[in-house]
């Protein structure tokens, strides 16, 4: 049985499967935060030391449970949701500027817990609420006293897990941002993101099947992806708020900030103000607003696929977001 | 350490084969990790928690006494071999893989010598076609021999004879008398090598020194932040020699290259 004081500094980067059993995989972190826009890119850094690449604890997930008991971590802030290609990273690199939070985005470990129940079906909903409990605890434990937020970004096709996120912490205010179909599409085209290669994530995820999956053109199994995580959100969006892309980055000092009750001095606004000036995920651009530019390299398949499978979708989640921010934002 | 030691033990295997007479076939219950095996593989409690004959495995949540089963109480040679162990023996079984039978490869766990915990395999009844393999080198073990193998690393069993393969199987606490059955670990000043690259090849001794820095902070710490590859592998390899474990640069290279294409791959299933 591991000595949970030797789990000081180091943080859970991997959930897997071994002998029917689940494992965490943990890499020493020390004093590093994750400040990139995504976890893995964190984790690949950490593991180009030799050292932290070969000497890792491997731990069944139940000590996740006894660290969260003996070391508590921050209680989540807020929660961001997203279809993907749509500014979601801008806003969690904001955050991320505050050194006041802990922001993890896209983190496989909480992927891995959310779709738990398709690699083992024995695995039960309230398994996996404890299981998120548990691993959002063990990578919100602050470094110092400082860290006081803790925000989670999670994957685009997490989002039809937003009633077990919400099961698991029904008071946590969350947030879904979208964009205009062809808009993402085009960037799915141009860069796949690995959900989008059918089969790396079981398309049953996506409400397809694995035949159907295989023959159709990429535009519309982009197309079907994507409806899906805006069916999803449409279904589930009560409590949360929906925001476009067109709205960044000014509705996150007017709104989000507060939303999430974030505290911050006059130095650390100007300091996420900095960041909004950049690209967020190459920083070294800075950050425009590219929809003239995707339009124009929408073929017309992108079109179809877009007009067939989500602008419907796409039109009413326009519809609840006018509805909601006619009236006051529940906190 | 070592991943398999013969010790000067040795017991008479008809003796024991009569014994195995005693035992009912009904008595000798399918092994529980039916995803580990493929064909027959049963076996009997002669030692366990609570004395239980049916009790092939210790039960996590039961930590009663350890007693002798009923099975035992029958069988006087058994009795007789496990009287010889002059340590507190916490588990005694027979374990029989029938023929055209095998055991995938797999480890187990916490039954190296550093665990304090180890487990010795007596066999019983075997034959030439019996193949068992340890961190992927045959090893044969014949009947009557008393052997200290490390289940921590891989291993398997495959029984390709027409004859059924029994072993007594018993875990036993590490104490002075295992410590002298088994070779003197190399004296640590003696053995220090000045050109680490003449270490002999042992990539399970180094996976041994990777759990161990993980247990030592101080260790660890050492090795943590550095990022050039070959400094760090000739500090494992210093390292490792301060403390018993024997291995090459090269194997901490491989290691690591091994480490990176498996973390690439992680996809893949």
């Amino acid at each position: 049985m591991i000595d949970l004081a030797q789990l000081d500094g180091w943080i859970p980067v991997r959930l897997y499967w071994r002998d029917g059993q689940p494992i965490v995989d943990w890499c020493y972190f020390g004093q590093q935060r994750f400040t990139d826009p995504l976890f893995n890119q964190t984790i690949e850094q950490r593991l180009r030391l030799p050292g932290n690449l070969l000497f890792r604890h491997q731990t069944p997930i139940e000590i996740l449970g006894d660290l969260r008991e003996t070391q508590h971590g921050l209680a989540p802030s807020g929660f961001i949701f997203h279809m993907s290609r749509c500014g979601s990273t801008l806003v969690s690199q904001i955050l991320a500027a505050l050194p006041s939070a802990i922001v993890i985005s896209e983190a496989p470990p909480i992927d891995s817990i959310l779709r738990a129940n398709l690699r083992d079906p024995t695995v039960t909903d309230d398994q996996r609420v404890e299981w998120l409990r548990w691993m959002l605890s063990a990578l919100a434990r602050p470094q110092s006293r400082e860290e006081k937020h803790f925000f989670v970004k999670f994957d685009a096709w997490n989002t039809r897990g937003v009633p077990l996120v919400r099961r698991a912490f029904p008071d946590v205010p969350w947030i879904f941002i979208y964009r205009d179909p062809v808009e993402v599409l085009v960037s799915q085209l141009d860069q796949r993101g690995a959900h989008m290669v059918p089969g790396v994530i079981d398309p049953s995820v996506f409400g397809m099947d694995l035949n159907t999956a295989i023959s159709v053109t990429p535009e519309e199994y982009c197309a079907r992806v994507l409806a899906s995580i805006l069916e999803a959100a449409l279904k589930h969006h009560q409590g949360g708020m929906l925001l476009n892309y067109t709205q960044l980055p000014e509705i996150i000092w007017s709104s989000v900030l507060e939303f999430f009750r974030v505290v911050h001095t006059e130095a650390e606004a100007e300091a996420m103000h900095h960041v909004a000036g950049r690209n967020a995920k190459n920083p070294v651009l800075s950050f425009e607003s590219d929809s003239d530019q995707k339009r124009r390299e929408a073929t017309a398949a992108v079109k179809k696929a877009a007009d067939e499978w989500l602008y419907p979708l796409y039109e009413e989640l326009e519809i609840q977001r006018a509805k909601s921010q006619a009236e006051p934002v529940e906190a | 350490m070592f991943n398999s030691c013969k010790l000067p033990l040795s017991f008479n295997p008809q003796d024991l084969k009569r014994d195995l007479d005693l035992i009912n076939p009904a008595d000798w219950v399918a092994h529980f990790n039916t995803g580990y095996y493929e064909g027959e593989w049963s076996g009997v409690a002669l030692r366990s928690v609570g004395g239980v004959a049916t009790q092939l495995y210790p039960d996590p949540n039961n930590d009663g006494p350890i007693a002798d089963t009923a099975i035992l109480a029958r069988c006087p040679n058994l009795q007789r071999v496990l009287a010889t162990f002059e340590c507190t023996v916490r588990s005694a079984r027979l374990l029989k893989l029938t023929p055209g039978s095998r055991i995938k490869e797999h480890r187990d766990y916490n039954l190296g010598f550093d665990d304090g915990e180890i487990r010795l395999h007596v066999p019983i009844v075997t034959n030439a076609g019996v193949d068992f393999f340890l961190d992927g080198r045959r090893v044969e073990l014949n009947e009557g021999e008393c052997w200290y193998l490390d289940f921590n690393l891989p291993h398997a069993v495959e029984n390709r004879g027409l004859t059924d393969r029994i072993h007594l199987v018993i875990d036993c606490v590490v104490n002075d008398w295992i410590r002298e059955l088994l070779p003197a670990t190399p004296n640590v000043t003696e053995q220090a090598p000045s050109h680490p690259t003449k270490e002999p090849s042992s990539p399970s001794e180094l996976e041994r020194f990777g759990q161990f820095v993980l247990r030592e902070m101080s260790l660890h710490q050492k090795l943590r932040e550095i990022r050039d590859q070959r400094t760090f592998a000739t500090l494992c390899v210093e390292l490792g020699a301060e403390h018993g474990f024997g291995f090459s640069d090269a194997d901490v290279e491989e290691a690591i290259l091994t480490a990176r294409q498996e973390w690439f791959t992680r996809w893949v299933e």
